[in-house]
């Protein structure tokens, strides 16, 4: 390359770059300028709809008396608007709200077939919320949305409705959501409540099911503190082989077992998984009798500190106290001294 | 031989205009992708309900671990912060490691810490624990004084005593926003094998702070705090966020790390001997996960908050970036296999070489240029308007990239509410690059040499501490 040349391409590219810098700060200040007029506009006219919608939440004005004026541009804003609302209530208020929103929840329903994922998800929420059963089979159509954020918003807007008729089809589609985390899922699920316990029993039992979702259906039982579920526990833990299953049976099992459900758990303080023999303690301290003591004495010097810590709670739930004060002393359980301590 | 002394100085500088082009290119290719990121993530964020989140008990508990040494200025203030965030079950574990100060003591009688046993469910080596204390009022908040070893090694001692799924790792002097927890922890909730995630690091002076919660977000008086206001909006809204997005993080700021603890324990803690033990662990836990062969996910997410007080002088600034440089070069050395390492995909063929070449080796090539190109100039050898261009291009893209920078905060966060600090933020952008950034390049060079003469220990920071910054 010429000297000239290079110096003309070295002069455009500081030109370039001053004027990308320029627009950088008109975008950045136009966008700030944006936002708060906005802001400003959302203030305002949710300063005129509050008054009004608490009056009807209230019960101190009929639903129909209100016939909100909202602008076609301003629609987004009011359904927003509402859903603040609706996530804080539930029963007949969250009703009220769904009545006042009805009108505008056309748009909202195409917005959920239409657009970006995150569009898409923001309106299956909508619906959730507001929609009710008028817009439940929306919502369920939006499981199979291809996005998992779609999916997954619908899941979470079902289970909050709690309606038991679609426990089976959240629990069909939960191996869209095997990335998400165990324990979300079943908090997810059992909120759902009583109506999706059969379901989730049935996916528990069910063997032909991923374990990974049958430790999921436990975890939620668990939550329910759904009694009947020990059957179902106690078959995934004598007849599973994967450790998450067999914790999460173990911890439903220790939530509501009973004496009976003793056999299978004392099985499982000898498995070759730490976190299963961990669970396995903490289970017997709530089903065992005194005659674990001694089993539960000889896990005190298990390798694993989770062991032995649950060891240890255990045997002194079962008034082992001096047994476990007779291991601490022993030399060589730095572990089981650490527990007794902790424990005394 | 003359000749042989220009041609050095002229391949000095094809080499510097080569470091700016990329370092110039992957800063560009960062601040984009951060800006889709951030796009994305703002809209996600509009779905998340953290009142439901936390009501439905379907997160992790966490154990905040918080190293402290000689923080009696502020140790007490940030404790109350951290006791009054908004997550559902979580433990505090402040680790004074070995303070000769009154931390301890200002601790015990503010929160009633009274002795207590606590079982170790780790045995990372460690230097040995002298109390662990438990609050009266608190059953959540332990204390535990040990002998003094470096932060890490005080990280080791939390882990040690942690119980849960997850913990935190932060600075027993920052502040966490109050919902910080609920949303640093999300990744985890979205993807199981998630192994670790940063969360962003601002910058405390010059804000208002009211019961250990920032209340009012404005910029520092001091100028040079005002500098790096400027480079941490740089750093982690155009950096760490699009490394993030690259799927190629590998820079967790040990100011505010959320991890999983069982992995963290299996790759043996801390590293106690380097002083960027926050990059050296996440390289180590990207190492582990791939020999394994395990999928896992490091990532970074932009809107939980640390806040953090920045150094207001030039001494406590140099010693502070010798330290990263330092930390920087050792964690890099000490895993240099990783470079151009196929098995690593984008951290061995992207991140590790973009780090290693241009932010481990950048200052000197850096500092190399300034003298090639004063030699040239002064020794009348070097063409003036191709000199004078090319410092106007090395400026404009400085200039860019930062106003960029702050475009993306106000794109996404906007925690700065004046208009006058949005606009002192873009003439901040300008008048960095004269003087601002060849100090910085000179510390760096420091932290080179320092890293070379094996050089260990943290250096001084004095604290001021939040209360003198109390606005009733």
């Amino acid at each position: 390359m010429s000297g000239e040349r290079l110096a003309f391409a070295l002069a455009a590219a500081v030109a370039a770059l001053f004027a990308l810098a320029i627009l950088f700060a008109a975008a950045a200040l136009a966008r700030r300028a944006f936002n708060q007029r906005r802001e400003r506009r959302s203030a305002r006219l949710e300063a005129g709809w509050t008054p009004h919608l608490l009056a009807v939440l209230s019960g101190d004005a009929a639903p129909a008396a209100w016939v909100p004026q909202v602008a076609a541009g301003d629609r987004a804003l009011f359904v927003d608007f509402l859903l603040r609302f609706a996530q804080r209530l539930r029963g007949p208020e969250r009703a009220v709200l769904a009545a006042v929103a009805e009108p505008y929840l056309d748009d909202v329903a195409h917005r959920s077939r239409r657009g970006g994922e995150e569009r898409r998800a923001g309106a299956v929420q909508l619906l959730g919320a507001l929609g009710g059963a008028r817009r439940a089979a929306t919502v369920r159509a939006a499981l199979d949305d291809p996005s998992p954020l779609v999916a997954m918003t619908a899941a979470q807007a079902l289970a909050a409705q709690g309606r038991a008729e679609d426990a089976a089809a959240v629990l069909e589609r939960l191996p869209r959501f095997r990335e998400w985390s165990a324990g979300f899922l079943a908090a997810m699920v059992a909120r759902m409540g009583a109506g999706a316990a059969p379901a989730l029993r049935s996916l528990l039992a069910d063997p032909a099911r991923a374990p990974g979702d049958r430790a999921v259906a436990a975890e939620a039982l668990r939550i329910m503190h759904d009694a009947p579920a020990t059957d179902a526990a106690s078959a995934a833990l004598s007849a599973g082989d994967d450790a998450d299953l067999r914790a999460a049976a173990l911890r439903l099992l220790a939530a509501v077992g009973s004496p009976a459900d003793a056999p299978a758990v004392r099985a499982a303080t000898r498995s070759a998984d730490p976190v299963v023999r961990a669970q396995a303690c903490a289970a017997l301290g709530a089903l065992g009798d005194a005659r674990d003591a001694e089993a539960l004495a000889a896990l005190l010097d298990d390798a694993s500190p989770w062991v032995v810590l649950h060891a240890a709670r255990s045997l002194k739930a079962l008034g082992g106290g001096a047994r476990l004060a007779a291991a601490a002393g022993r030399s060589g359980a730095a572990l089981a001294r650490q527990a007794a301590a902790e424990l005394a | 031989m003359a000749a042989l002394g220009w041609d050095a100085l002229w391949a000095v500088n094809i080499l510097v205009v080569a470091y700016f082009v990329l370092l110039n290119l992957f800063y560009l290719l960062t601040s984009l992708v951060a800006f889709r990121a951030l796009r994305r993530y703002s809209r996600r964020l509009e779905l998340l309900d953290t009142e439901e989140l936390i009501a439905s008990g379907g997160v992790p508990p966490i154990t905040l671990i918080a190293p402290a040494f000689n923080e009696e200025a502020t140790c007490v203030e940030a404790t109350r912060s951290l006791l009054t965030l908004r997550y559902p079950e979580y433990e505090i574990l402040v680790v004074s490691d070995g303070s000769s100060d009154a931390t301890v003591a200002r601790l015990a009688e503010a929160f009633e810490l009274r002795p207590a046993a606590r079982a170790t469910m780790a045995s990372l080596p460690a230097k040995p624990v002298r109390a662990v204390l438990r609050s009266r009022v608190h059953p959540n908040l332990w204390v535990i004084d040990k002998e003094n070893g470096g932060k890490s090694d005080a990280l080791n001692v939390g882990l040690n005593h942690c119980r849960t799924p997850l913990f935190c790792a932060m600075d027993a002097d920052g502040l966490l926003e109050r919902d910080a927890l609920i949303r640093v922890v999300r990744p985890f909730l979205e993807r199981r094998d998630t192994v670790a995630v940063g969360g962003i690091i601002r910058i405390i002076n010059g804000c208002e702070v009211s019961r250990g919660a920032v209340t009012r977000v404005r910029l520092p008086r001091s100028l040079l705090a005002q500098f790096q206001v400027l480079e941490y909006l740089r750093a982690f809204l155009s950096g760490r966020m699009g490394w993030a997005a690259l799927d190629a993080t590998l820079i967790i700021s040990g100011a505010f790390g959320l991890f999983r603890r069982s992995i963290v324990v299996d790759a043996g803690g801390f590293a106690t001997d380097t002083v960027g033990e926050d990059m050296e662990l996440v390289v180590r836990l990207h190492r582990l996960c791939r020999a394994r062969g395990t999928p896992y996910g490091v990532t970074f997410v932009p809107d939980p908050v640390a806040w953090t007080e920045c150094p207001e002088t030039l001494r406590m600034l140099g010693r502070q970036r010798d330290r990263w440089q330092r930390g920087l070069s050792e964690s890099l050395a000490r895993h240099a296999r990783l470079l151009f390492n196929p098995h690593y995909g984008r951290i061995g063929f992207l991140a590790y070489p973009y780090f290693f070449f241009l932010e481990m080796l950048g200052p000197a090539v850096e500092l190399a240029g300034y003298v090639a190109f004063a030699a040239l100039v002064v020794l009348g050898r070097a063409n003036g308007p191709f000199v004078a261009l090319f410092l106007l291009v090395a400026f404009g893209f400085g200039v860019a990239l930062s106003i960029a920078a702050v475009g993306l905060e106000e794109l996404s966060f906007r925690r700065y509410p004046r208009l006058g600090d949005v606009m002192r933020l873009f003439a901040l952008a300008v008048a960095e690059n004269f003087g601002y950034r060849q100090l910085s390049t000179y510390w760096r060079v420091r932290g080179m040499l320092s890293t070379l003469r094996r050089k260990k220990g943290w250096g001084v920071m004095t604290r001021r501490g939040f209360v003198p910054q109390v606005v009733r």
